[in-house]
């Protein structure tokens, strides 16, 4: 597993920098924090955090951010991006998070889940860790998107990192969760879309609460327990 | 020896059973089972695959880290 994402750092960097990424990135950094909150001194779990182009949004904030992930090279990436920021590389795999029970104030997984095939064992252990009325806020691509099809595509041809990943829509996502929660969905522009006429189709869609977005995001806070 | 942030230390677990690790050379050893995680260019590899196992145990399950998560099951 660690090895199908180690010679992808470069090409994974390299497609969030083009117009069309960049705005992907945009839409889905804002949902993310909107979601996460991040604030200064909490302890915050990265689960799959990769190459980190969303933990440094979040380290901006303040908090102290620990990076789990699968692969070195992903994780060399993103402690290199972190520099002067309270952040901590760890490997370690989702389905095994190597911490006790409550340890950190809020977790988030962002475009991790679609390569596990046991979401509900990873969200599971997002939720041990997380301390009591903390949050977990996960973030997945989403099957009924047209992005998802697209993606499928492309996989068959062999040529993306999405031919292991396993989309899934927001009510899967609902269901292998032990609570309830809220669910968003964002990115509601297609690849092909004119750039510039992008923030007005989100716009939209995030208006009309769609949940056809590509990137589903889905907040849960960790009840307190019965004494 | 390795040098490992105390902070980071302090939280982390041994993935199979939970308990405490503690550092030992270039390794994290857990206190309660022993299996040994390694530390490569200052970066836990806290993957069970990756445990050199203790003198004497061939297999990870039978690990008491593995036979307490068993029973939590």
């Amino acid at each position: 597993m660690g090895r199908l994402f180690d010679t992808w750092p470069e090409k994974y960097d390299a497609w969030f920098a083009t117009p069309i990424g960049f705005l992907v990135k945009k839409y889905e950094s804002e949902l993310i924090m909107d979601l996460l909150r991040p604030k200064q001194g909490e302890m915050i779990l990265d689960a799959g955090c990769g190459t980190g182009i969303f933990t440094f949004n979040i380290l901006r904030l303040g908090p102290c951010v620990v990076g789990l992930d699968i692969s070195l090279p992903m994780l060399r990436r993103a402690e290199h991006k972190a520099v002067g920021y309270h952040f901590r590389g760890v490997i370690g795999d989702m389905m095994n998070l190597p911490f006790p029970d409550g340890s950190f104030e809020k977790v988030v997984s962002i475009t991790a889940l679609e390569f596990i095939k046991d979401a509900k064992g990873a969200l599971d252990e997002m939720f041990r860790v997380t301390k009591q009325c903390g949050c977990i806020v996960v973030a997945t691509l989403n099957s009924l998107s047209p992005w998802a099809q697209h993606r499928r595509v492309k996989a068959q041809k062999g040529k993306t990192i999405f031919d292991r990943a396993i989309f899934r829509s927001p009510e899967e996502i609902a269901a292998i969760a032990p609570i309830a929660g809220e669910i968003r969905t964002a990115i509601h522009f297609s690849e092909d879309d004119n750039p510039e006429l992008v923030p007005g189709i989100e716009s939209e869609g995030h208006h009309m609460g769609l949940k056809t977005g590509a990137f589903i995001a889905a907040c849960w806070e960790k009840p307190r327990k019965a004494q | 020896m390795t040098e490992i942030d105390k902070e980071l230390l302090d939280i982390l677990a041994c993935p199979i059973g939970k308990a405490d690790l503690k550092l030992e050379g270039d390794f994290l050893v857990c206190t309660r089972c022993g299996a040994r995680y390694p530390i490569k260019d200052g970066i836990p590899v806290l993957l069970i695959d990756e445990a050199v196992l203790p003198e004497g145990v061939s297999s990870v399950e039978e690990l008491e880290c593995w036979k307490e998560r068993e029973k939590g099951n």
